[in-house]
Protein backbone atom coordinates (compact mmCIF):
# COMPACT_ATOMS: atom_id res chain seq x y z
CA UNK A 1 0.00 0.00 0.00
CA UNK A 2 2.70 2.61 1.05
CA UNK A 3 6.37 2.22 1.21
CA UNK A 4 8.70 5.02 1.88
CA UNK A 5 12.54 4.05 0.99
CA UNK A 6 15.38 6.26 2.28
CA UNK A 7 13.41 9.37 2.21
CA UNK A 8 15.29 12.36 2.92
CA UNK A 9 14.45 15.75 3.93
CA UNK A 10 16.65 18.31 5.12
CA UNK A 11 15.65 21.56 7.28
CA UNK A 12 17.93 23.96 8.84
CA UNK A 13 18.32 22.23 12.31
CA UNK A 14 16.34 18.63 11.31
CA UNK A 15 17.20 16.12 9.02
CA UNK A 16 14.50 13.43 8.14
CA UNK A 17 15.73 9.93 7.23
CA UNK A 18 13.17 7.49 7.18
CA UNK A 19 12.08 3.71 5.69
CA UNK A 20 8.75 2.22 6.38
CA UNK A 21 5.94 0.19 5.05
CA UNK A 22 2.40 -0.31 5.14
CA UNK A 23 0.63 -3.32 3.79
CA UNK A 24 -2.61 -4.05 3.28
CA UNK A 25 -5.03 -4.89 6.09
CA UNK A 26 -2.93 -4.01 8.39
CA UNK A 27 -3.40 -0.30 10.94
CA UNK A 28 0.20 0.56 10.82
CA UNK A 29 1.55 3.42 13.66
CA UNK A 30 4.14 6.08 13.71
CA UNK A 31 4.91 7.14 17.10
CA UNK A 32 7.34 9.59 18.10
CA UNK A 33 7.82 13.00 20.28
CA UNK A 34 7.03 16.41 18.58
CA UNK A 35 9.25 17.14 16.31
CA UNK A 36 10.07 13.95 15.62
CA UNK A 37 9.30 13.89 12.12
CA UNK A 38 6.13 12.81 12.03
CA UNK A 39 4.49 15.10 9.85
CA UNK A 40 7.06 15.65 7.76
CA UNK A 41 7.00 12.11 6.47
CA UNK A 42 3.38 12.16 5.92
CA UNK A 43 3.60 15.36 4.15
CA UNK A 44 6.25 13.87 1.89
CA UNK A 45 4.19 10.85 1.40
CA UNK A 46 1.04 13.45 0.36
CA UNK A 47 3.25 15.87 -1.97
CA UNK A 48 2.55 18.16 0.18
CA UNK A 49 6.52 18.98 0.33
CA UNK A 50 9.22 18.28 -2.03
CA UNK A 51 12.21 15.79 -0.95
CA UNK A 52 15.98 15.53 -1.48
CA UNK A 53 16.33 11.50 -1.44
CA UNK A 54 14.49 8.61 -1.60
CA UNK A 55 11.63 7.23 -3.15
CA UNK A 56 7.93 6.68 -2.15
CA UNK A 57 5.38 4.55 -3.71
CA UNK A 58 2.14 4.78 -2.46
CA UNK A 59 -0.67 2.06 -3.80
CA UNK A 60 1.60 1.09 -6.40
CA UNK A 61 2.77 4.64 -8.03
CA UNK A 62 5.70 6.67 -7.62
CA UNK A 63 4.16 9.59 -5.65
CA UNK A 64 5.52 12.20 -8.16
CA UNK A 65 2.98 10.33 -10.59
CA UNK A 66 0.04 10.48 -8.08
CA UNK A 67 -2.36 12.52 -9.95
CA UNK A 68 -5.68 14.14 -8.36
CA UNK A 69 -7.82 11.09 -9.24
CA UNK A 70 -5.77 9.10 -7.66
CA UNK A 71 -5.89 10.87 -4.45
CA UNK A 72 -9.42 9.76 -4.45
CA UNK A 73 -8.45 6.29 -2.79
CA UNK A 74 -6.89 8.75 -0.08
CA UNK A 75 -8.13 9.57 2.91
CA UNK A 76 -6.60 12.13 4.84
CA UNK A 77 -6.62 13.80 8.59
CA UNK A 78 -4.26 16.86 9.94
CA UNK A 79 -4.04 17.61 13.25
CA UNK A 80 -4.00 21.28 12.47
CA UNK A 81 -5.62 21.45 8.73
CA UNK A 82 -8.81 21.17 7.47
CA UNK A 83 -11.71 22.90 5.93
CA UNK A 84 -12.37 25.97 6.53
CA UNK A 85 -14.12 26.71 9.41
CA UNK A 86 -16.37 29.42 8.11
CA UNK A 87 -18.46 26.10 5.89
CA UNK A 88 -20.74 24.06 7.98
CA UNK A 89 -21.42 20.10 7.52
CA UNK A 90 -24.25 20.42 5.10
CA UNK A 91 -21.77 23.28 2.85
CA UNK A 92 -18.81 20.18 2.51
CA UNK A 93 -21.49 17.43 1.38
CA UNK A 94 -21.64 18.83 -1.78
CA UNK A 95 -18.47 19.41 -2.41
CA UNK A 96 -17.47 16.03 -1.61
CA UNK A 97 -19.76 14.53 -3.34
CA UNK A 98 -18.36 16.25 -6.33
CA UNK A 99 -15.13 15.34 -5.78
CA UNK A 100 -15.25 11.68 -4.64
CA UNK A 101 -17.11 9.44 -7.08
CA UNK A 102 -17.38 7.09 -4.34
CA UNK A 103 -18.95 9.31 -1.71
CA UNK A 104 -21.14 8.14 0.41
CA UNK A 105 -23.50 9.99 1.73
CA UNK A 106 -26.33 7.81 3.65
CA UNK A 107 -23.14 6.67 5.32
CA UNK A 108 -21.87 10.10 5.72
CA UNK A 109 -25.69 11.81 7.10
CA UNK A 110 -25.99 8.69 9.08
CA UNK A 111 -22.55 8.34 10.89
CA UNK A 112 -22.82 12.69 11.39
CA UNK A 113 -25.79 12.03 13.31
CA UNK A 114 -24.59 9.08 15.26
CA UNK A 115 -21.71 10.95 16.46
CA UNK A 116 -23.81 14.29 17.32
CA UNK A 117 -22.08 16.28 14.71
CA UNK A 118 -24.51 19.02 13.94
CA UNK A 119 -24.69 19.70 10.06
CA UNK A 120 -26.09 24.02 10.25
CA UNK A 121 -23.00 25.10 12.57
CA UNK A 122 -20.11 26.31 11.38
CA UNK A 123 -17.16 23.88 11.76
CA UNK A 124 -14.84 26.65 13.48
CA UNK A 125 -17.76 26.60 16.51
CA UNK A 126 -17.05 22.91 16.64
CA UNK A 127 -15.70 21.27 19.81
CA UNK A 128 -12.20 19.67 19.56
CA UNK A 129 -13.70 16.10 19.44
CA UNK A 130 -16.63 17.58 17.25
CA UNK A 131 -13.69 18.97 14.89
CA UNK A 132 -11.96 15.74 15.07
CA UNK A 133 -14.80 13.26 14.86
CA UNK A 134 -15.39 15.55 11.20
CA UNK A 135 -11.97 14.84 9.81
CA UNK A 136 -12.28 11.30 10.34
CA UNK A 137 -15.89 10.67 9.16
CA UNK A 138 -14.84 12.73 5.74
CA UNK A 139 -11.34 10.49 5.36
CA UNK A 140 -13.45 7.27 6.11
CA UNK A 141 -16.67 8.42 3.46
CA UNK A 142 -15.35 7.82 0.14
CA UNK A 143 -14.04 3.99 0.13
CA UNK A 144 -10.71 4.72 0.33
CA UNK A 145 -7.86 2.23 0.33
CA UNK A 146 -5.62 3.92 2.44
CA UNK A 147 -5.88 6.47 5.61
CA UNK A 148 -3.69 8.50 6.60
CA UNK A 149 -3.79 10.04 9.48
CA UNK A 150 -1.92 12.24 11.07
CA UNK A 151 -2.21 12.98 15.31
CA UNK A 152 -6.35 11.97 14.89
CA UNK A 153 -6.51 11.91 18.80
CA UNK A 154 -5.24 15.25 19.45
CA UNK A 155 -6.70 16.84 22.14
CA UNK A 156 -9.30 14.53 22.78
CA UNK A 157 -10.82 13.59 25.72
CA UNK A 158 -11.19 10.07 26.52
CA UNK A 159 -14.79 9.19 25.31
CA UNK A 160 -14.46 11.01 21.95
CA UNK A 161 -10.67 8.97 21.37
CA UNK A 162 -13.18 5.96 21.52
CA UNK A 163 -15.20 6.79 19.78
CA UNK A 164 -12.98 7.82 16.86
CA UNK A 165 -11.01 4.68 17.13
CA UNK A 166 -14.55 2.66 16.36
CA UNK A 167 -14.85 4.89 13.31
CA UNK A 168 -11.34 3.36 12.48
CA UNK A 169 -12.01 -0.04 13.22
CA UNK A 170 -15.24 0.02 11.75
CA UNK A 171 -13.53 1.07 8.74
CA UNK A 172 -10.97 -1.91 8.17
CA UNK A 173 -13.86 -4.32 8.89
CA UNK A 174 -15.78 -3.14 6.01
CA UNK A 175 -13.14 -4.18 3.18
CA UNK A 176 -9.44 -6.29 3.75
CA UNK A 177 -7.86 -4.34 1.10
CA UNK A 178 -7.61 -1.53 2.97
CA UNK A 179 -4.72 -0.11 5.12
CA UNK A 180 -4.22 2.85 7.73
CA UNK A 181 -1.10 4.80 8.32
CA UNK A 182 -1.73 6.79 11.81
CA UNK A 183 0.36 8.70 14.13
CA UNK A 184 0.09 9.92 17.52
CA UNK A 185 2.00 10.88 20.43
CA UNK A 186 -0.14 9.15 22.92
CA UNK A 187 1.01 5.79 23.15
CA UNK A 188 -2.20 4.28 24.44
CA UNK A 189 -3.88 5.15 21.47
CA UNK A 190 -2.04 3.49 19.21
CA UNK A 191 -1.03 0.24 21.12
CA UNK A 192 -5.03 -0.93 21.21
CA UNK A 193 -5.44 -0.18 17.82
CA UNK A 194 -2.27 -0.84 15.62
CA UNK A 195 -0.34 -4.06 14.52
CA UNK A 196 2.77 -2.59 13.87
CA UNK A 197 4.72 0.35 14.94
CA UNK A 198 7.36 2.59 13.84
CA UNK A 199 9.44 4.53 16.49
CA UNK A 200 10.76 7.50 14.68
CA UNK A 201 13.64 10.08 16.79
CA UNK A 202 14.84 12.83 15.41
CA UNK A 203 14.01 12.16 12.02
CA UNK A 204 15.37 8.38 12.04
CA UNK A 205 13.09 4.90 12.41
CA UNK A 206 14.46 3.54 15.69
CA UNK A 207 12.07 0.59 16.23
CA UNK A 208 9.92 -1.10 13.60
CA UNK A 209 8.33 -4.20 15.87
CA UNK A 210 4.86 -5.88 15.39
CA UNK A 211 2.05 -4.33 18.45
CA UNK A 212 1.69 -7.69 20.22
CA UNK A 213 5.28 -8.38 20.31
CA UNK A 214 6.17 -4.92 21.79
CA UNK A 215 3.94 -5.78 24.60
CA UNK A 216 4.97 -9.01 25.19
CA UNK A 217 8.44 -9.59 24.57
CA UNK A 218 9.54 -6.21 25.65
CA UNK A 219 10.27 -5.45 29.47
CA UNK A 220 12.28 -3.43 31.73
CA UNK A 221 14.89 -5.09 33.84
CA UNK A 222 15.14 -2.90 37.26
CA UNK A 223 18.18 -4.31 38.73
CA UNK A 224 20.77 -2.73 41.32
CA UNK A 225 24.75 -2.77 40.54
CA UNK A 226 25.40 -6.46 41.88
CA UNK A 227 22.46 -7.83 39.47
CA UNK A 228 23.22 -5.65 36.73
CA UNK A 229 26.74 -7.42 36.91
CA UNK A 230 25.68 -10.75 36.94
CA UNK A 231 23.42 -10.35 34.34
CA UNK A 232 23.34 -12.13 30.94
CA UNK A 233 22.96 -8.89 28.97
CA UNK A 234 23.32 -10.62 25.76
CA UNK A 235 19.49 -9.51 25.57
CA UNK A 236 19.64 -6.44 26.98
CA UNK A 237 18.86 -3.32 24.09
CA UNK A 238 19.12 -0.27 26.38
CA UNK A 239 20.24 0.19 29.80
CA UNK A 240 19.57 3.74 31.64
CA UNK A 241 20.60 4.30 35.30
CA UNK A 242 18.11 4.90 37.87
CA UNK A 243 18.71 6.26 41.49
CA UNK A 244 18.36 1.92 42.03
CA UNK A 245 20.67 1.11 39.71
CA UNK A 246 19.72 0.62 36.07
CA UNK A 247 16.89 -0.15 34.23
CA UNK A 248 17.15 -2.20 31.20
CA UNK A 249 15.26 -2.78 28.06
CA UNK A 250 14.50 -5.98 26.98
CA UNK A 251 13.15 -7.86 23.97
CA UNK A 252 13.32 -11.26 25.44
CA UNK A 253 11.02 -10.73 28.06
CA UNK A 254 10.86 -15.22 29.09
CA UNK A 255 14.07 -15.41 28.90
CA UNK A 256 14.67 -13.33 32.02
CA UNK A 257 11.54 -14.73 34.13
CA UNK A 258 13.08 -18.27 33.38
CA UNK A 259 16.62 -17.36 34.63
CA UNK A 260 16.61 -14.57 36.86
CA UNK A 261 13.09 -15.24 39.01
CA UNK A 262 14.74 -12.83 41.75
CA UNK A 263 15.20 -9.66 39.77
CA UNK A 264 12.12 -7.23 39.14
CA UNK A 265 10.89 -7.46 35.35
CA UNK A 266 8.02 -4.83 34.30
CA UNK A 267 6.46 -5.23 31.43
CA UNK A 268 6.98 -2.91 28.30
CA UNK A 269 4.62 -0.34 27.44
CA UNK A 270 5.18 1.81 24.54
CA UNK A 271 5.92 4.90 26.71
CA UNK A 272 8.52 2.81 28.55
CA UNK A 273 10.49 1.69 25.16
CA UNK A 274 10.30 4.50 23.89
CA UNK A 275 11.93 6.19 27.23
CA UNK A 276 14.29 3.57 27.61
CA UNK A 277 15.54 4.10 23.39
CA UNK A 278 15.35 8.27 23.84
CA UNK A 279 17.12 8.79 27.26
CA UNK A 280 18.83 5.09 27.44
CA UNK A 281 22.67 4.06 25.82
CA UNK A 282 22.33 1.44 23.31
CA UNK A 283 23.94 -1.87 24.63
CA UNK B 1 -12.43 21.54 -9.80
CA UNK B 2 -16.51 21.80 -9.61
CA UNK B 3 -15.96 20.84 -5.78
CA UNK B 4 -13.41 23.41 -5.32
CA UNK B 5 -15.87 26.40 -7.01
CA UNK B 6 -18.41 24.86 -4.65
CA UNK B 7 -16.43 25.11 -1.96
CA UNK B 8 -16.02 29.09 -2.76
CA UNK B 9 -19.60 29.47 -3.22
CA UNK B 10 -20.06 27.97 0.23
CA UNK B 11 -17.47 30.22 1.48
CA UNK B 12 -19.38 33.32 -0.42
CA UNK B 13 -22.95 32.38 1.18
CA UNK B 14 -21.42 32.26 4.10
CA UNK B 15 -19.99 36.19 3.97
CA UNK B 16 -23.65 36.90 2.33
CA UNK B 17 -24.61 39.89 4.98
CA UNK B 18 -21.67 41.59 4.02
CA UNK B 19 -22.72 41.25 0.26
CA UNK B 20 -26.38 42.62 0.92
CA UNK B 21 -24.67 45.20 2.97
CA UNK B 22 -22.69 46.19 0.03
CA UNK B 23 -25.59 46.02 -2.39
CA UNK B 24 -27.77 48.24 -0.71
CA UNK B 25 -24.90 50.49 -0.54
CA UNK B 26 -24.39 50.64 -3.82
CA UNK B 27 -27.68 51.51 -4.87
CA UNK B 28 -28.05 54.07 -2.14
CA UNK B 29 -24.76 55.74 -4.34
CA UNK B 30 -26.10 55.34 -7.66
CA UNK B 31 -29.21 57.53 -6.22
CA UNK B 32 -26.91 59.72 -4.69
CA UNK B 33 -24.77 60.78 -7.78
CA UNK B 34 -25.61 61.63 -11.22
CA UNK B 35 -23.69 59.28 -13.52
CA UNK B 36 -24.96 55.49 -12.30
CA UNK B 37 -22.28 53.99 -14.56
CA UNK B 38 -20.01 54.49 -11.77
CA UNK B 39 -21.48 51.78 -10.23
CA UNK B 40 -20.86 48.85 -12.32
CA UNK B 41 -16.80 49.68 -11.89
CA UNK B 42 -17.37 49.74 -8.20
CA UNK B 43 -19.47 46.39 -8.07
CA UNK B 44 -17.45 44.99 -10.94
CA UNK B 45 -14.04 45.61 -8.12
CA UNK B 46 -15.11 44.62 -5.47
CA UNK B 47 -17.27 41.24 -6.13
CA UNK B 48 -14.30 39.54 -8.04
CA UNK B 49 -11.92 40.67 -4.79
CA UNK B 50 -13.67 38.09 -2.88
CA UNK B 51 -11.92 35.34 -4.93
CA UNK B 52 -8.73 36.77 -3.65
CA UNK B 53 -10.23 36.33 -0.03
CA UNK B 54 -11.13 32.98 -0.69
CA UNK B 55 -7.39 31.90 -1.34
CA UNK B 56 -7.17 33.93 2.52
CA UNK B 57 -9.50 31.56 3.78
CA UNK B 58 -7.68 28.35 2.28
CA UNK B 59 -4.35 29.56 3.36
CA UNK B 60 -6.23 30.27 7.03
CA UNK B 61 -4.88 28.13 9.64
CA UNK B 62 -2.94 25.98 7.48
CA UNK B 63 -5.89 24.74 5.78
CA UNK B 64 -3.79 24.28 2.24
CA UNK B 65 -2.01 21.08 3.57
CA UNK B 66 -5.41 19.61 3.90
CA UNK B 67 -7.00 21.01 0.88
CA UNK B 68 -4.03 19.49 -1.25
CA UNK B 69 -4.51 16.24 -0.11
CA UNK B 70 -8.14 16.20 -1.57
CA UNK B 71 -8.89 14.95 -5.54
CA UNK B 72 -7.59 18.29 -6.95
CA UNK B 73 -4.09 19.17 -8.57
CA UNK B 74 -2.56 22.32 -8.14
CA UNK B 75 -2.58 23.34 -11.57
CA UNK B 76 -6.32 22.68 -11.05
CA UNK B 77 -6.81 25.04 -8.29
CA UNK B 78 -4.87 27.76 -9.75
CA UNK B 79 -7.95 27.62 -12.89
CA UNK B 80 -10.62 27.08 -10.40
CA UNK B 81 -9.47 30.81 -9.29
CA UNK B 82 -9.59 32.78 -11.72
CA UNK B 83 -12.64 30.83 -12.94
CA UNK B 84 -14.30 31.60 -10.24
CA UNK B 85 -12.88 35.58 -9.88
CA UNK B 86 -13.97 35.64 -13.61
CA UNK B 87 -17.89 34.10 -12.79
CA UNK B 88 -18.24 36.59 -10.08
CA UNK B 89 -17.06 39.44 -12.09
CA UNK B 90 -19.32 38.38 -14.93
CA UNK B 91 -22.38 38.10 -12.09
CA UNK B 92 -20.78 41.59 -10.46
CA UNK B 93 -21.45 43.31 -14.07
CA UNK B 94 -24.83 41.46 -15.13
CA UNK B 95 -25.97 42.32 -11.54
CA UNK B 96 -24.67 46.21 -11.91
CA UNK B 97 -25.76 46.54 -15.25
CA UNK B 98 -29.48 46.22 -14.12
CA UNK B 99 -28.87 47.91 -11.57
CA UNK B 100 -27.18 51.29 -13.27
CA UNK B 101 -30.22 50.58 -15.79
CA UNK B 102 -33.39 50.59 -13.23
CA UNK B 103 -31.93 53.46 -11.30
CA UNK B 104 -30.86 55.23 -14.64
CA UNK B 105 -34.37 54.85 -16.07
CA UNK B 106 -36.35 55.99 -12.12
CA UNK B 107 -34.32 59.07 -12.02
CA UNK B 108 -34.09 59.78 -15.82
CA UNK B 109 -30.23 60.27 -16.50
CA UNK B 110 -27.66 58.09 -17.89
CA UNK B 111 -27.45 56.44 -21.46
CA UNK B 112 -28.49 53.29 -22.05
CA UNK B 113 -25.78 52.87 -24.72
CA UNK B 114 -22.58 54.22 -22.91
CA UNK B 115 -23.87 52.07 -19.98
CA UNK B 116 -23.25 49.19 -22.26
CA UNK B 117 -20.47 49.58 -24.68
CA UNK B 118 -18.41 50.41 -21.28
CA UNK B 119 -19.10 46.78 -20.22
CA UNK B 120 -16.39 45.05 -22.08
CA UNK B 121 -13.54 47.70 -20.77
CA UNK B 122 -14.74 46.65 -17.49
CA UNK B 123 -14.40 43.44 -17.88
CA UNK B 124 -11.07 43.57 -19.49
CA UNK B 125 -9.98 45.96 -16.80
CA UNK B 126 -11.86 43.62 -14.28
CA UNK B 127 -9.47 40.85 -16.07
CA UNK B 128 -6.71 42.77 -16.07
CA UNK B 129 -6.87 43.12 -12.19
CA UNK B 130 -7.40 39.56 -10.98
CA UNK B 131 -4.58 38.45 -13.51
CA UNK B 132 -2.08 40.85 -11.13
CA UNK B 133 -3.42 39.94 -7.59
CA UNK B 134 -4.03 36.49 -8.06
CA UNK B 135 -0.39 35.66 -8.21
CA UNK B 136 1.06 38.33 -5.94
CA UNK B 137 -1.92 36.94 -3.19
CA UNK B 138 -0.57 32.97 -3.80
CA UNK B 139 3.32 34.23 -3.88
CA UNK B 140 2.95 36.73 -0.74
CA UNK B 141 -0.44 35.68 1.22
CA UNK B 142 -3.27 37.60 2.81
CA UNK B 143 -1.17 40.11 4.78
CA UNK B 144 2.10 40.98 2.35
CA UNK B 145 0.61 40.74 -0.85
CA UNK B 146 -1.23 44.31 -0.01
CA UNK B 147 1.97 45.97 0.98
CA UNK B 148 3.39 44.42 -2.93
CA UNK B 149 0.36 45.80 -4.20
CA UNK B 150 1.08 49.48 -2.88
CA UNK B 151 4.35 48.76 -4.65
CA UNK B 152 2.98 47.89 -7.43
CA UNK B 153 0.86 50.31 -8.16
CA UNK B 154 3.91 52.92 -7.31
CA UNK B 155 5.97 50.80 -9.83
CA UNK B 156 3.29 50.92 -12.67
CA UNK B 157 2.64 55.23 -11.93
CA UNK B 158 6.28 56.05 -11.88
CA UNK B 159 7.00 53.42 -14.72
CA UNK B 160 3.96 55.41 -17.38
CA UNK B 161 5.11 59.32 -15.69
CA UNK B 162 8.96 57.99 -16.88
CA UNK B 163 7.90 57.00 -20.16
CA UNK B 164 5.66 59.88 -20.88
CA UNK B 165 8.44 62.20 -19.78
CA UNK B 166 11.06 60.54 -21.81
CA UNK B 167 9.01 60.50 -25.10
CA UNK B 168 8.32 64.21 -24.00
CA UNK B 169 12.16 64.87 -24.15
CA UNK B 170 12.23 62.69 -27.57
CA UNK B 171 10.04 65.07 -29.05
CA UNK B 172 6.86 62.79 -29.60
CA UNK B 173 3.75 64.15 -28.79
CA UNK B 174 1.60 61.97 -26.59
CA UNK B 175 -1.31 63.43 -27.51
CA UNK B 176 -0.85 61.78 -31.16
CA UNK B 177 -1.45 58.25 -29.11
CA UNK B 178 -4.70 59.26 -27.59
CA UNK B 179 -5.59 60.94 -31.11
CA UNK B 180 -4.91 57.86 -33.18
CA UNK B 181 -6.78 56.02 -29.91
CA UNK B 182 -9.84 57.96 -30.17
CA UNK B 183 -9.96 57.58 -34.08
CA UNK B 184 -10.02 53.68 -33.93
CA UNK B 185 -13.36 51.91 -34.33
CA UNK B 186 -15.57 51.01 -31.00
CA UNK B 187 -15.24 47.26 -31.93
CA UNK B 188 -11.33 47.01 -32.95
CA UNK B 189 -11.05 49.45 -29.60
CA UNK B 190 -13.22 46.59 -27.40
CA UNK B 191 -11.16 43.96 -29.47
CA UNK B 192 -7.95 45.47 -28.53
CA UNK B 193 -9.10 45.65 -24.89
CA UNK B 194 -10.80 42.44 -24.62
CA UNK B 195 -7.75 40.91 -26.50
CA UNK B 196 -4.94 41.84 -23.87
CA UNK B 197 -6.78 41.32 -20.73
CA UNK B 198 -7.20 37.82 -21.81
CA UNK B 199 -3.36 37.20 -22.90
CA UNK B 200 -2.65 38.89 -19.50
CA UNK B 201 -4.95 36.18 -17.95
CA UNK B 202 -3.45 33.48 -19.55
CA UNK B 203 0.21 34.16 -18.50
CA UNK B 204 -1.00 35.30 -14.88
CA UNK B 205 -2.52 31.93 -14.84
CA UNK B 206 0.98 30.55 -16.07
CA UNK B 207 2.53 32.41 -13.76
CA UNK B 208 0.56 31.19 -10.88
CA UNK B 209 0.57 27.51 -11.50
CA UNK B 210 4.58 27.93 -11.60
CA UNK B 211 4.30 30.32 -8.34
CA UNK B 212 2.44 26.74 -6.45
CA UNK B 213 3.95 24.41 -7.69
CA UNK B 214 6.80 25.69 -6.01
CA UNK B 215 5.13 25.89 -2.67
CA UNK B 216 5.13 23.99 0.07
CA UNK B 217 2.34 23.35 2.98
Amino acid sequence: MLEIRNLKKDYKDFSLDCSMRVKEGRITGLIGQNGAGKSTTFKAVLGLISFSGGSITILGKDVTEFSARDKEKLGVVFPDSGFSGYLTVKDIVPVLKSMYEEFDLPFFIAQAGRFGLPLDKKIKDFSTGMKAKLKVLVAVSHRAKLLILDEPTAGLDVVARDELLLMLREYMEQDEERAILISSHISSDLETICDDLYMIHQGRIILHEDTDVLLSDYALLKVDPEQYDALDKQYVLYRKEEAYGYSCLTNQRQFYIENYPQIAIEKGTIDSIITMMIRGAKK
Amino acid sequence: MKGLLIKDFKLLKAQRGFFTVMIFMTVGLAFSVYDTSFIIGYLCFILPMFALSTISYDEFDNGNAFLFTLPISREGYVIEKYGFGILLGIGALILAVALSLIVGSVKGTGDFTDILLSVPYIFSAMTVFLAIMIPVQLKFGGEKSRFVMVALVGAAVALIVGIAKVLGLMGVDTRMLTDILSSLHAGILIAGAVGLALCAALLSIKVSIAILSKKEF
